[in-house]
């Protein structure tokens, strides 16, 4: 299964909510991923076991794994075309 | 999601004022005065905006959800603020853009793991240009409940 690390600044409220969104659109097109959440500072030294980092505040020190930073699993705008990415990143189709 | 454990009518607020400063403090001051927060809560939300910047540019307006560690908070509660002029804020993991800020979702909470229903609401507003109207233009801070609890129910979180 593939797994995504999603960060945020503390952990508190935001990367929750992407985390579960980022599971709930995948889980409707037929792909089950594993999501874990951590704060941006955490990122470097979970980031080895992870096939991509989806981040709402820039990270950094993560090695080869791909990052996409961005909110708008937050704002609602651009969702599609990150979903797109995450999948293209992830080579689910 | 237990709607009336986090949203109340004495947490809606109507608000004119000048800077992020300001807007924190009126905010705190009544968050505080009815023992939602503790005395640390309005620094280390000021502290934790200063690194990580929640404004949110949504279709419909600006917003921001500040927030800060669960050990500055008594109660758990969400603060909403519908602003006359809206405030500049920080965008969300993006140092140098702005937000104008109209309507803020200020987020006391303690077990986040728990609390997703609640964030998921929150979320759920911010990216329904209708609501956010609605809140924009309610008269009265039973308007903007009103708005919260029918959206909470349709969500059924």
């Amino acid at each position: 299964m593939k797994r995504i690390l999603v960060a945020c600044g503390t952990a508190i409220a935001t990367s929750t909510v992407v985390a579960k969104k980022i599971e709930e659109v995948l889980g409707n097109k037929g792909h089950k991923v594993h999501v874990d959440q951590c704060k941006a500072a955490e990122a470097p030294s979970k980031a080895a076991d992870f096939d991509l980092i989806v981040t709402t505040t820039p990270v950094s020190g993560t090695g080869d794994t791909p990052v996409i930073q961005t909110v708008s699993f937050l704002s609602g705008i651009g969702i599609d075309q990150d979903i797109e990415k995450i999948m293209d990143i992830l080579g689910l189709e | 999601m237990n709607f009336d454990a986090f949203f109340q009518e004495e947490l809606i607020f109507f608000l004119d004022v000048s800077s992020q400063e300001k807007l924190f403090q009126q905010m705190f001051d009544r968050m505080h005065r009815l023992g939602y927060v503790k005395d640390s809560y309005l620094r280390a939300l000021s502290e934790r905006e200063e690194i990580y910047p929640t404004g949110l540019q949504t279709e419909q307006a600006g917003v921001a959800i500040p927030h800060t560690d669960s050990i500055h908070v008594n109660k758990e509660s969400i603060g909403v603020a519908v602003l006359d002029q809206p405030v500049t804020f920080t965008h969300m993991g993006m140092h140098d853009q702005t937000v104008e800020a109209s309507i803020i979702f200020m987020l006391a909470i303690q077990k986040p793991d728990r609390q997703l229903g609640v964030l998921q609401v929150i979320t759920g507003l911010i990216q329904n240009k209708q609501l956010l109207q609605g809140i924009q233009q309610a008269d009265n801070a039973k308007e903007v409940l009103t708005i919260i609890q029918r959206f909470s129910q349709e969500q059924n979180v």
